[in-house]
């Protein structure tokens, strides 16, 4: 019998917020286009922005609650992101990010160095789609309070939530090929956050060659089936 | 069709508030009914601005002079421009022009984005709470169409505001200017004529565009400006992602993993090693 060992990248908690956080995203970016895009607005119809714009606000709530939820009730894990963040650059990860557009265009021939928990390349995009996501809840706040803001405030909150929202838009597409593994070296990865969490052996040490040797010594997170 | 026009003389004008009062009852906007709801603006001006259930507003600015108190009133509504920026911004299309240059917001369409609110150089248009959309002067467009002026025009009893074609607008204002200017009244100036690409409510400017709290040489807000300009170049940005990625993923069509060892070299150590 074939014995394959398993290690637990993500919480159920994590999946679920995660999970949730995406709908409201994807949600939000399509409402958010149909006000962004004039044109789209007036072919859809007033009743159909209507809803639409209903709708916005509503996942606007869940887009900033669902967050916090996860900071009150795992601040650990909060911590944990924030640390992998901010770590340490080392050769490997430098070495990562120099050979990443190659290996986007020629992941065939292309093999790329071991990398800790969180890649380089996905530090530096997490951190963005992070600042991202703050200036537009910020800026979506402010936009909602309009009535008590003086008009220049309302402009430049208008302004930079519209250019967080192309920030989102791009940032969105590169995390949603990778992740959801449309990219062929990163297929398969959809499962860790829409799936069990869970990543084979073989596969850990592919995308993540230290941190999994890391794990499968400590053992805590391995899981044989 | 003849472009229309607001002329209003704040020469004439006796700021005896009847437009703000007609401009309410036609278009039947309420006012607060409880004792000083508004807030005492220092002066015989009702209220400090605009506001969702007002289109119009008589505005006193005050001036100690050796003959006493000197008042340049002013008439604060939508200017109806030609080159109109809450028309460029509004996602519904709720905000139109009609033949005749007005600029007309239909509140059955309106969505209450605010847009056009951050959109106007005049800070015009108003947002209305409880209605949840935007409200402005829309030229009592369902008069006009019926033949009869304005309701602020028609209930003038100084004569102070005057409604017809643009042309003829235009040639009495410039004419009366003049007049002002040879009573001594140098200051004297004409807006709306050129403004935002020609204005569809022209104001004679008694004591000069300024006293009267009249922007000189409005301009479309360069926030809203660059915001116009960013949503191009977004789509520009994103057609390029899409496009890389799409590249990517046809490069990387055939791809096997077997076919790179775990322990093979990275791409660059093998160079190296050549």
């Amino acid at each position: 019998m074939t014995v394959t060992r398993y290690i637990q990248r993500h919480s159920l908690l994590k999946r679920v917020i995660h999970g949730i956080h995406t709908v409201a995203t994807l949600i939000l970016i399509a409402s958010g286009a149909v006000i962004f895009i004039p044109a789209l607005g007036r072919s859809v119809g007033f009743d159909f922005v209507q809803a639409v714009r209903v709708s916005h606000r509503v996942f606007a709530v869940v887009f900033i609650t669902a967050p916090l939820v996860g900071l009150i009730t795992a601040p650990k894990g909060f911590v944990h992101i924030v640390k992998n963040l901010f770590a340490p650059w080392d050769d490997d990860d430098k070495k990562f990010m120099k050979m990443f557009v190659k290996y986007m265009f020629s992941s065939k021939t292309t093999h790329m160095p071991k990398q800790h928990e969180v890649k380089s390349g996905q530090r530096l995009a997490d951190g963005a789609l992070i600042f991202s996501a703050l200036l537009i809840a910020v800026t979506g706040v402010l936009l909602w309070a309009g009535k008590f803001l003086s008009p220049e405030l309302f402009r430049v909150s208008l302004m930079l939530h519209d250019v967080a929202f192309v920030l989102v838009l791009i940032l969105m597409g590169a995390h949603i090929y990778l992740g959801a593994g449309i990219f062929q070296p990163y297929r398969g990865l959809i499962r860790l956050m829409f799936g069990n969490g869970r990543v084979s052996e073989e596969e850990a040490r592919y995308h993540w060659g230290h941190w999994a040797d890391e794990e499968l010594k400590s053992g805590e997170h391995v899981i044989v089936e | 069709m003849t472009e229309s026009a607001i002329l209003y003389d704040s020469s004439k004008c006796s700021a005896c508030k009847g437009c703000q009062i007609q401009c309410k009852q036609w278009n039947m906007l309420p006012s607060p009914l409880a004792k000083n709801e508004y807030e005492f603006t220092g002066s015989y001006q009702s209220m400090a601005d605009l506001n969702g259930d007002t289109r119009i507003l008589m505005e006193f600015r005050e001036k100690d002079t050796d003959n006493g108190i000197e008042w340049a009133f002013s008439r604060r509504a939508c200017f109806h421009c030609s080159e109109p920026a809450c028309m460029e911004v509004c996602p519904v299309g709720a905000i139109s022009q009609l033949e005749n240059g007005t600029v007309k917001l239909d509140s059955t369409k309106c969505i209450g984005c605010k847009y056009c609110t951050a959109a106007c150089p005049f800070d015009v248009p108003k947002y209305r709470e409880n209605f949840g959309v935007s409200n402005k002067c829309t030229m009592c467009d369902d008069r006009v169409a019926q033949g009869r002026e304005p309701a602020c025009v028609k209930t003038c009893p100084a004569h102070a505001m005057t409604f017809g074609p643009r042309d003829e607008m235009l040639s009495i204002a410039k004419a009366r200017v003049a007049e002002l200017k040879a009573e001594g009244f140098d200051k004297a100036e004409l807006y709306g004529e050129t403004e935002m690409g020609g204005m569809h409510s022209l104001f004679v400017a008694k004591y000069g565009l300024e006293a009267h709290g009249l922007i000189r040489d409005p301009k479309k807000s360069d926030i809203i400006s660059l915001i116009q300009l960013a949503k191009p170049l977004a789509g520009i940005g994103v057609a390029a992602v899409v496009g890389g990625l799409g590249l990517s993923f046809l490069t990387g069509i055939g791809y096997k993993r077997d076919a790179l060892p775990d322990d093979a070299p990275t791409s660059d150590v093998a160079k190296e090693e050549e």
